[in-house]
């Protein structure tokens, strides 16, 4: 296990380093300068900015001083917002995304897995049918249309929510429901079809030949191996959920990371950028090294073949 | 044995004849086909068809509910929404094909290889696809589309990046899927043959394995398109994707989204046109995948 830590680890590190790489690089590439488009800038106010940004330094000595700043926690300071740091932007917004995606994860596993269970035991009857095609219903309607209809109805029509900002607990409530609905039903696909799988193994044919009551079954025999595909995929959905706070974000006008992250790409705010994706790569990194390793202490299988 | 015995005989059946079958028994898969085909169908006749051009205003009409004159009802600048749906679906179903093309072709060539040399090389090209699978490929998009916006000055170009940038991110399930069947096709015996006939690697993986992984690829593209086009409509709703004037079903959604409360029918059109289409085409992926026995292409 220790051994098997430390390789992930290592790579972790690898592949954190070779994305803030290149998308330092990718922004360095964008021409234009960042200060041009302030109105009144003079030539000597966009050198001085320059200067005070470093800048005018050579690429390669912006990069490793980037990176020896990255290496303490400095992501520099906002090229638009003055005086304030990456660091404090992203401290502000950060935790108002988490709980959104936290909010919406926990939502899809707790709807998600009991709707998945249940489509299995009633396979190819109308209960399943039904729920899978509502399913696939929750994962085409991107969370842009499903965010402003449910406040649309909710919000304005029935009174019950604001629509827009976050001033009281139900504020949560709308945008967590529209980020959740999506991995609700992914989750819910994916457990049914888990389920399915460890129903049809050999040592369930075992139990039941043994007199193993149905739902017992389900529950003791059936579930952990059910469960295992939906484990692997925690990984990239932290990544979605991520990508998905975007634009719940922007529907419903949420101060979290992700809006400061599209705004600061309209405002060419390359700092912030740069700094958002670096930490939305060490975020994301870290949650698949944890799903990695939840899954090697619950699956026998692979516990066997890594040590 | 006489001609007319040979015509007794049960007539031989192939596995496209088999799929077939089986894909007709299944009616959702069927009906979402001939739903998906009418779509795209008016999207591509239809433009043509309505007598107002895609971005004709009138600006004395304004923003008007669906009527006899506009079916689906004008926008703020008097545009006819019937006809920027449809051409927005143009669009849309384009990025669809191209993105998926270039998947595919990445895809297939990238799992073909790892699946067909095996070994170390293609446990290290399948972990870099695990890495690849948990990053925010998103977030690179838009970087990219940062990047070129800057350096490329006609719309035309941008498109096309856009179709290149989300095929992409897109590749990597079709990677894994192509990777097990050349892993598991390679070692028969007509692999072997090939091999003993001094044939190039190159030529054995793409004349001899790769146009055996047909059927799950098939099956895997009609699923990739769905995907693809919701990164388009995400891209388009964040302001990064298709650029006015022309329209994209994610364009269209992002305006009526910010529109609905006094103007919903411009949300509802082409939210219902993308809504569908995706539906779809999940459901004639999923009938594919079934009839064509694809193991392994889940997730």
């Amino acid at each position: 296990m220790a051994r098997y830590l430390f390789s992930r680890l290592t790579q972790s590190v690898f592949v954190l380093w070779a994305v803030v790489t290149l998308a330092f690089f990718m922004i360095k590439a964008t021409p234009g300068n960042p200060f041009a488009s302030d109105k009144a800038a003079s030539k000597y106010v966009i050198e001085q900015n320059n200067k005070a940004f470093g800048l005018d330094r050579p690429l390669s000595e912006q990069y490793v001083k980037y990176l020896g700043n990255l290496l303490r926690g400095d992501l520099g300071w906002s090229f638009k917002f003055e005086g304030r740091s990456v660091r404090e932007i992203i401290g502000e917004g950060f935790p108002i995304s988490l709980k959104l995606g936290s909010l919406s994860l926990l939502m899809a596993l707790g709807l998600g897995v009991p709707i998945g269970l249940y489509s299995a035991v009633r396979k190819n009857r109308w209960q399943d049918h039904l729920l899978m095609a509502l399913a696939m219903l929750g994962i085409c309607l991107p969370t842009f249309v499903s965010g402003p209809a449910l406040a649309m109805i909710f919000g304005l029509k029935l009174g019950w929510f604001n629509v827009a900002g976050l001033y009281e607990w139900s504020d949560w409530v709308l945008p967590a429901a529209t980020l959740g609905l999506v991995y609700t039903a992914g989750f819910a696909r994916m457990t049914r079809e888990g389920m399915l799988e460890a129903l049809s193994q050999d040592f369930i044919r075992t139990a039941r030949a043994k007199g193993v009551p149905g739902w017992q079954i389900v529950v003791k025999h059936a579930l952990r191996p059910a469960l295992l595909p939906l484990l692997s995929v925690l990984g990239p959905a932290v990544a979605g959920l991520v990508v998905g706070s975007l634009v719940v974000e922007t529907v419903f006008k949420i101060p979290g990371l992700g809006q400061h992250f599209t705004e600061a790409i309209m405002n060419k705010d390359y700092s912030l950028v740069l700094g958002t994706v670096a930490f939305y790569c060490a975020f994301i990194v870290a949650a698949n090294l944890i799903v990695d390793v939840l899954q090697v202490l619950f699956n026998p299988r692979l516990k066997f073949s890594n040590e | 044995m006489t001609a007319h015995d040979v015509r007794k005989l049960p007539r031989g059946t192939s596995l496209w004849k088999d799929a077939r079958r089986r894909f007709a028994k299944n009616r959702l898969a069927v009906i979402c086909l001939v739903i998906f085909s009418l779509i795209a169908l008016v999207c591509i006749a239809g433009p043509s068809l309505v007598p107002y051009g895609e971005a004709e205003t009138d600006l004395h009409l304004k923003a008007t509910a669906p009527s006899a004159a506009h079916w689906f009802g004008t926008d703020q600048k008097g545009r006819d929404l019937l006809v920027r749906t449809l051409a927005g679906g143009r669009i849309s179903l384009a990025v669809g094909l191209v993105a998926t093309l270039v998947s595919m072709i990445i895809g297939v060539a990238y799992g073909a290889t790892a699946g067909y040399l095996g070994g170390r090389l293609d446990a290290v090209m399948m972990r870099i696809v695990d890495v690849l699978f948990g990053l925010p490929f998103l977030i690179f998009v838009i970087l990219l589309r940062v990047v070129l916006n800057e350096h490329l000055e006609s719309s035309g170009d941008r498109l096309m990046v856009l179709f290149l940038a989300i095929g992409l991110i897109e590749w990597l399930t079709m990677a894994r899927i192509v990777r097990g069947q050349v892993l598991s096709l390679s070692k028969l015996e007509f692999v072997e043959a090939a091999r003993s006939l001094g044939l190039s690697t190159p030529r054995i993986i793409f004349r001899h394995l790769v146009p055996n992984t047909l059927g799950p690829v098939i099956a895997y593209v009609t699923l990739t398109v769905p995907a693809v086009m919701m990164t388009e409509a995400v891209l388009s709703f964040l302001g990064l994707g298709v650029e006015p004037p022309r329209s994209s079903w994610g364009q269209l959604i992002k305006e009526g989204a910010a529109a609905m409360e006094s103007y919903p029918w411009l949300l509802i059109f082409p939210a219902l046109f993308f809504s569908v289409s995706l539906f779809c085409l999940n459901f004639i992926g999923d009938g594919l995948r079934d009839a064509l026995d694809v193991k392994g292409a889940k997730d």
